[in-house]
């Protein structure tokens, strides 16, 4: 064939564009004229060329894209790029709770055995929750009791392998991908005759083994399963012929069973129906497993680390991995602030030899103190010697946002009310995307702007901003508190108006209820209404450090607090009117929008409707009615500012 | 040496285009054993019949070349359905067949053998002269 070779182009990829480049090709002879009429036989072998250099090609460039962490899409990939940093994949983790279990029996010893299960239900869903070892204790007094027990949320479960070293094949896989691996035992056991076992716990560290070390390995592998696997008596001690792998673990509903708070007993423990159950921690810490973003995040980071934390990023790294129910987590070094724990504040102050780490969990509870004992622990083998790793609350300061938009009634069918709540919607999508996480910054003209967009309609809107934080008083004792907004409060000259404010409390001794404010000059006050007339109580009751943002309350006995919209509540509210529109937050801080104390309005805009700023005027004269319309401006005198 | 549209043409009886098309019935060309090639109207009957018997998804990326008519063997045999059976047919050529400038469709049902016999009336522009007949029985197959 008369071909310009030449001609034929091989960077495209896609079908279409691939067969017209064949067909370009053979414009170039006259042998076969009818390639471009989609009917002919021409077009059919031109489709299976086509077809057939697209398929290639894609699957190039899937492949080229599985190669990569960064760029890979299937978990099976992804996950083997992890393993070749070193990092191990975290797979579903089992809701767990620390119950104290008690037989009432006069027996001596009783055993509770790995796999006793405890029901529950959680929004009206049954769950079992299991034991994960056998647990042996004494009588004291005619009752046996098991102390802070962890019990596993899910199915306790036994797969067995009879090693035969001959099946180069044979795996030892947890059958089912939501298996917990941190509930996981290995026993290998001899033989079917010979039952001897022996435990093998997990390889952590390759330079600590030795070729008799009774250990083995974990990974994941395909269909998000994971496999054991162990030693070649070489590394470490390797399986003989008949071996039998035991792998006992618990199969688990992630983070479904969270929060379940009571428990039942089984009908009988080792015998005994007596049986008493105490909720100690209720259950927590369930979760998916580990995602491909996570992966492709962490991996990196976590062989950059090396096996150590250093840096900040580093022990965000541990967090993560440490605390499953890790949402978001800040870390700063003492050399850029410090805690105290008296106040529970964070300062500029700083603090070295320790780092700081401020958790917020999945749930968004607080991590308990033994939540936070327990990670403070298990970040010591990471940690440099001298450094000591701190776990802090996260603070909240809620953002209440009062706005007032103006919109043009005629470029919309829509009602008020529908407008306000677009409005709202737009201000709940912006607290879930911008906001509630460490550093995210509340950007003042970015919310505006995008209440703006919310509809075509809105012309303009006013929205003022408002802090506010939460303290829980102590009702016993007088108690002095301490409110770090780390953010300057509006305070442009001295004596200037007031700028705080206060929900209700109740003071021992005292029959009304009293509220905080400031009195422009850097004291808190605290007053108190009568007749809705503010009547002082306390002139100096505290100080407002206007510049950082910071409020003490000398010690006062709070007896009782009054209802916070609309509840009880054991928290005083404070807001306080920030200096810039913006807000930073530091360290520890998160902000949120208060979507229950922000109020949004609509109103029609009058310039846009009906023209403000021109009067008809009529007037009747003996020869008809004449319309005058005059423009009048509306005249602007200079006043003084408001503050 | 390469032979160029001019001396194609001064070989055909005709001043006009020459359609040339793979055979897809690959008969054996008798002088040489090379492949097949139809030409003129042959070529344009055959590419007819292909595009007649075309299903959606056949062809790779583009479901809307097809005439979809395997599926309508298979509906219950009326003369309302011939008729839709005809107009798929027209659309399919009036569409992907430039070259065939089409005269008249007729679907008449063989009630008794549960088939239709498609014959299309066209003439291939290149050969103005001729009215081509093509009939194609369409009858399922399970």
């Amino acid at each position: 064939m008369a071909t310009n070779p030449s001609r034929l182009r091989v960077t495209e990829l896609d079908f279409d564009e691939i067969k017209d480049n064949l067909k370009i090709f053979l414009k170039a002879q006259s042998q076969f004229k009818d390639y471009d009429f989609e009917g002919s036989g021409m077009s059919v072998l031109l489709d299976v060329l086509a077809y057939n250099t697209h398929y290639l090609g894609f699957n190039a460039n899937m492949l080229a894209n599985e190669m990569f962490l960064d760029s890979s899409s299937l978990r099976s990939s992804a996950v083997s790029h992890a393993k070749m940093l070193g990092y191990e994949v975290s797979s579903p983790r089992a809701a767990k709770a620390t119950i104290t279990v008690s037989l009432n029996t006069t027996a001596a010893n009783k055993t509770m055995t790995a796999g006793t299960a405890f029901t529950t239900k959680v929004d009206d869903v049954d769950y079992q929750f299991v034991t994960i070892k056998d647990i042996t204790a004494s009588n004291i007094g005619n009752s046996i009791p098991f102390t802070e027990v962890d019990i596993y949320e899910g199915t306790y479960v036994t797969t067995k392998y009879v090693v035969d070293t001959s099946d180069v094949d044979q795996r030892f896989l947890l059958v089912d991908p939501r298996a917990d691996t941190t509930t996981l035992t290995v026993k290998v056991q001899n033989s079917a005759t010979d039952t001897t076992s022996t435990t093998f716990t997990r390889a952590t560290d390759i330079t600590q083994l030795k070729t008799t070390s009774e250990v083995y390995y974990l990974q994941e592998v395909e269909s998000g399963k994971f496999e054991v696997y162990f030693g070649d008596g070489n590394v470490s001690k390797a399986l003989s012929d008949s071996n039998i792998v035991v792998l006992q673990y618990v199969v688990t509903n992630k983070s479904a069973a969270n929060g379940a708070s009571s428990f039942t007993s089984p009908s009988a423990i080792d015998g005994v129906t007596n049986v008493g159950v105490i909720v100690n921690t209720t259950a927590r810490g369930g979760a998916e497993a580990e995602s491909i973003a996570s992966i492709k995040l962490n991996a990196p980071l976590d062989y950059a680390a090396q096996g150590r934390a250093v840096t900040a990023n580093d022990f965000k790294v541990y967090t993560k991995k440490l605390f499953a129910n890790t949402q978001a987590v800040s870390v700063w070094g003492g050399e850029d602030g410090s805690f105290n724990a008296a106040t529970g504040l964070t300062s500029s102050q700083p603090e070295y030899g320790k780092v700081f780490i401020s958790v917020k969990t999945t749930t968004g509870e607080n991590m308990t103190s033994a939540q936070k004992s327990q990670l403070e622990k298990d970040l010591k083998p990471y940690k440099v010697a001298s450094i000591t790793p701190v776990v802090v609350d996260p603070i909240t300061t809620y953002l209440i946002l009062n706005t007032t938009f103006q919109y043009d009634s005629n470029a919309t069918t829509d009602s008020k009310e529908t407008l306000e709540s677009e409005v709202s919607t737009t201000l709940s999508s912006f607290n879930d995307t911008d906001l509630k996480s460490f550093n995210s910054v509340f950007r003042y003209s970015k919310l505006i702007g995008l209440i703006d967009d919310s509809d075509t309609s809105i012309l303009s809107n006013v929205t003022t901003v408002t802090m506010a934080q939460y303290i829980t008083p102590v009702t016993t004792a007088p108690t002095g508190y301490s409110i770090d907004f780390s953010n300057a409060i509006n305070h442009p000259h001295d004596g200037h108006s007031t700028v705080l404010a206060s929900t209700g409390f109740n003071i021992s001794n005292e029959e009304e209820e009293f509220f905080f404010e400031d009195d422009g000059s850097g004291n808190l006050t605290i007053f108190y209404l009568v007749a809705g007339v503010k009547t002082s109580y306390a002139t100096e009751a505290g100080t407002v450090n206007y510049d950082d943002g910071l409020i003490t309350i000398e010690p006062i006995h709070i007896s009782a607090i009054s209802d916070v919209d609309g509840a009880t509540s054991t928290r005083i509210r404070v807001t306080a009117i920030p200096a810039s529109n913006d807000i930073i937050p530091v360290r520890n801080q998160i902000l949120e929008i208060d979507e229950v104390n922000s109020t949004v309005l609509g109103r029609v805009d009058a310039a846009a409707t009906s023209g403000v700023g021109y009067t008809a005027t009529t007037t009747t004269t003996a020869t008809g009615v004449t319309t005058t319309t005059t423009v009048s401006t509306v005249s602007s005198t200079p006043k003084p500012s408001a503050y | 040496m390469a032979v160029y549209d001019a001396q194609s043409q001064n070989t055909s009886s005709r001043n006009t285009r020459r359609y040339i098309d793979l055979d897809l019935f690959f008969e054996k060309k008798i002088p040489n054993n090379d492949v097949n090639t139809i030409t003129d109207i042959q070529a344009v009957k055959r590419s007819v019949r292909n595009l007649v018997l075309l299903n959606p998804y056949e062809k790779p990326f583009h479901p809307e070349i097809a005439s979809g008519v395997r599926g309508m063997l298979f509906e219950l045999m009326t003369p309302f359905l011939a008729a839709q059976l005809t107009k798929k047919v027209e659309d399919v050529i009036n569409n992907f067949e430039p070259r065939a400038r089409l005269v008249s469709v007729r679907s008449i049902p063989d009630y008794d053998r549960n088939a239709y016999e498609v014959s299309v009336e066209f003439y291939v522009v290149n050969a103005p002269t001729e009215l081509v007949d093509l009939t194609v029985m369409l009858e399922r197959l399970r």
